[in-house]
């Protein structure tokens, strides 16, 4: 069964199709790995520390990545019918279970790759309570093992965490934490040496964490560019694909190259005054993973109400969240990292902290914050975070919708609800 | 009504009453908060309780639709003052619903939309490995230093627990008389300890009736066991996290309490992070209940015990006991399900 496509996004940088390009030709290139070589290989969440794959050069599928994939292809209704016809209930967490869906379909025929062969492992951050289940059954339906990685509570709450985590990351996600985190990462290196055959090195990390730096340098001050200009320079459709691309391949020549070829086309379009919508009179942020099944939703009110998605996630992250000076310890600010990549985006009071300072420095006039019915707790927005942005002066449409499920998506309605919105909120 | 039966109604009526007459009463939230500590005689210590019957407006204005139903209920309890009294209350990460609970508390608190006691985490690590172990202990270690509880005293509660445990065990192995008392020492222990009244109480009540598993969620109270009696049927078995055997084996003691607890905490069967095949769980407790039936309940907001229905409903298939699967429910049974089991029931009667 295919499903209505629906509006493509327009694309306004160069950079923007390069870096699609890139990732077409990675994701053959990977496949050809993968399923044609037979090469060791990883399935992991995106908040598991990929530099590690990186460093013993293991191939690594993103589950956001290839849910993403798997979405994009159209085929998300299917998969989740057919999880229910084998007994699950129909409210079970889509986010993370895709691609155990599409595995538990078995049909190769439809199945991007022809489905995925069996990865040595699976990883993935225990962040709520359905991750282990899903990762556990997937990791038996594919005949391999599942490592999962504690995600231990975090007593040290500072909503402004994201204005010294670059330096004083030891106190910001807790030095028991990071141990905790560090210990953890030893134990995989040493079953992904035992399972693959190749060799982590503490040189490799320490160098790749530098040149990742230098990477996410580039897009922080890209989003400091998008932030401070009128009119926007890039919309969310521009922004999403040059940070998240570069970002599955963080630290290669290419990705740290790119960054700063997406910063210098942001900067030029700054400079010359291009704008995304030649009429802006609205700033808006987007609160949520991507809508990958509908990506033309973010441009469909810019030029008929100068509606600009100016914020979304996935840019503005990037420094605070990726950058890290190392000490002397990359393997600590490693996990200072990746211990808390869910929680800031998700919980109070880091999420709110850093969503409402955003909201403040690009100059937002509104935010839309998708709240899935069926996606569990911690994995999208909350009302905590809506009432902080309307206290500071931001009104908030709380959308319900699924990110990956296409069924309870209908890309007129969900515009006219953010039409509708912004006219009683006096925005338009 | 035996004595025993009157202590456990006056307790679920008023399960915070001896917590107002203590001094510095500490509460906690997770059916995996250790028994050992709660019994080492240093604090009172009792669960927090929850309500089915009343509206949360001020929890729902804080509170997403994925939240478990008895969050709305604290939570409310707590933005009305209800718990003012309390010194601390301890949150467990063994449960999402119980750490997410926290934030949000502290972060009302911070904001001063609420007052209250102070909310304080217990780290709970249930992956089976020596580092997460490690980490269950640094997290004991943390906590008996915020409630300022000397560690020595842990070894008297090991002891007082164990013999709790081995006495839960032996009540849950041997039940005789109704469903629904079993329930109710089960839900009274958390608030009170009902070690030396159930020493002296003797069961002589025995049931003729038919015997069928209560599995899945935590249900809120006793309204299924009692649903169930009126048909005829009897619940001869719980098999879901709130219930007696939650506490487990006993603990090790050929070694220090706290490394015995960390790991016993590691290990635990029950809850929705346990590393366990639930599966081959609910066969056993099939067997052990000798249940002629299963209900497998489970609320709307469940994220982890949906994910075994779909292997549950075949094994259940191929063992050949009717089954009852009930997903999507909401946790104060108002959506008819007790209804819906004494359905069930009659049509295994007939």
């Amino acid at each position: 069964m295919s499903e209505p496509s629906a509006p493509r996004s327009r694309k306004d940088l160069a950079c923007t199709a390069e870096a699609t390009a890139y990732q077409k030709a990675f994701g053959a290139g990977l496949k050809r790995r993968v399923v044609e070589n037979g090469e060791s290989f990883v399935v992991a969440q995106a908040d598991t520390p990929h530099e590690i794959f990186h460093v013993m050069d293991i191939p690594v599928i993103s589950n956001q990545w290839w849910s993403a994939y798997i979405s994009a292809k159209q085929l998300s209704t299917r998969y989740f019918d057919t999880m229910v016809a084998k007994g699950y209930p129909d409210n079970s967490c889509k986010y993370c279970s895709l691609g155990l869906a599409c595995t538990l379909t078995n049909d190769p025929a439809t199945a991007p790759w022809g489905g995925l062969p069996k990865p040595a492992v699976l990883v993935a951050r225990l962040t709520c309570d359905c991750i282990q289940q899903v990762f556990s059954q997937w990791a038996d339906a594919l005949g391999t093992e599942f490592f999962p990685m504690e995600a231990p509570a975090w007593r040290h709450k500072d909503p402004a965490w994201f204005t010294h985590s670059h330096q004083q990351w030891d106190e910001v996600y807790e030095r028991e934490r990071i141990a905790l985190m560090v210990k953890e990462m030893e134990a995989l290196i040493e079953l992904l040496e035992r399972k693959t055959g190749r060799r982590f090195e503490l040189a490799k990390l320490e160098k790749l964490m530098d040149r990742i730096n230098e990477q996410e340098g580039c897009i922080a001050e890209a989003a400091r560019l998008v932030g401070m200009a009128r009119p926007c320079p890039v919309s969310i459709a521009d922004q999403m694909p040059n940070t998240m691309i570069p970002q599955w391949h963080r630290g290669s020549d290419w990705a740290v190259a790119h960054a700063r070829k997406f910063r210098d086309e942001v900067a030029e379009r700054v400079r010359l005054g291009i704008g995304v919508a030649t009429n802006e009179r609205l700033r808006l942020m987007w609160i949520g993973a991507g809508v990958w099944h509908d990506p033309g939703f973010y441009q469909a009110l810019e030029q008929k109400l100068g509606a600009v998605f100016v914020w979304s996630m996935y840019m503005p992250f990037a420094g605070p969240q990726y950058i890290r000076e190392l000490q002397g310890r990359p393997m600590e600010a490693l996990a200072s990292r990746i211990c808390s990549m869910n929680e800031v985006l998700h919980l109070p009071p880091w999420m709110n902290g850093w969503m409402v300072s955003e909201a403040q420095r690009c100059g937002i006039d509104a935010a839309i914050m998708l709240v899935p019915p069926d996606n569990r707790l911690s994995q999208s927005g909350t009302f905590i975070t809506a009432q902080a942005l309307e206290q500071a002066g931001v009104p908030v449409l709380k959308l319900d919708a699924d990110m990956v499920n296409a069924r309870s998506w209908d890309h007129a309605t969900m515009v006219d609800m953010v039409e509708n919105f912004l006219r009683e909120a006096s925005l338009a | 009504m035996t004595p025993l039966d009157t202590l456990l109604s006056s307790i679920l009526a008023d399960p915070l009453a001896a917590s107002r007459a203590a001094t510095a009463p500490v509460a906690f939230v997770g059916f995996d908060f250790p028994l050992d500590l709660v019994l080492c005689g240093a604090r009172h210590f009792s669960h927090l309780p929850w309500r089915t019957d009343r509206p949360t407006p001020a929890a729902d204005r804080w509170l997403e639709s994925s939240f478990a139903g008895w969050t709305r209920s604290m939570l409310q309890d707590w933005a009305d003052g209800a718990f003012d009294h309390l010194d601390a209350v301890v949150f467990t990460r063994g449960d999402d619903s119980s750490q997410r609970l926290y934030y949000y508390l502290c972060e009302l608190q911070r904001r001063e939309f609420i007052a209250g006691p102070e909310p304080l985490m217990f780290d709970v690590a249930q992956i089976p490995r020596a580092s997460s172990i490690a980490h269950n202990r640094q997290a004991l270690t943390r906590l008996l230093d915020q409630l300022g509880i000397d560690p020595q005293l842990l070894a008297a509660g090991r002891l007082r627990a164990n013999a709790q445990r081995e006495l839960f065990a032996s009540l849950d192995l041997d039940r005789c008389g109704p469903g629904h008392r079993y329930e109710h020492i089960a839900r009274a222990s958390l608030f009170a300890d009902l070690g030396p009244a159930l020493q002296q109480a003797t069961f002589t009540d025995d049931m003729a009736a038919p015997c069928v598993l209560l599995a899945g969620s935590s249900p809120p109270d006793d309204r299924f066991h009692c649903a169930i009696e009126t048909v005829g049927w009897n619940v001869g078995g719980d098999s879901y996290h709130r219930a007696l055997r939650r506490h487990g084996a006993p603990l090790a003691t050929d070694c220090d309490a706290l490394s015995a607890m960390a790991s016993h905490l590691n290990q635990s069967c029950h809850g929705p992070r346990a590393f366990v095949d639930r599966t081959a769980t609910l066969l056993d407790d099939i067997k052990l209940a000798q249940a002629k039936a299963v209900v497998l309940w489970l609320t709307e907001e469940d994220e982890a015990l949906a994910w075994s229905v779909a292997q549950q409903r075949q094994a259940l298939a191929h063992c050949g006991v009717p089954t009852l699967v009930l997903t999507r429910r909401r946790w104060d049974g108002s959506d008819g399900a007790a209804d819906a089991m004494q359905q069930f029931l009659r049509e295994q009667t007939q």
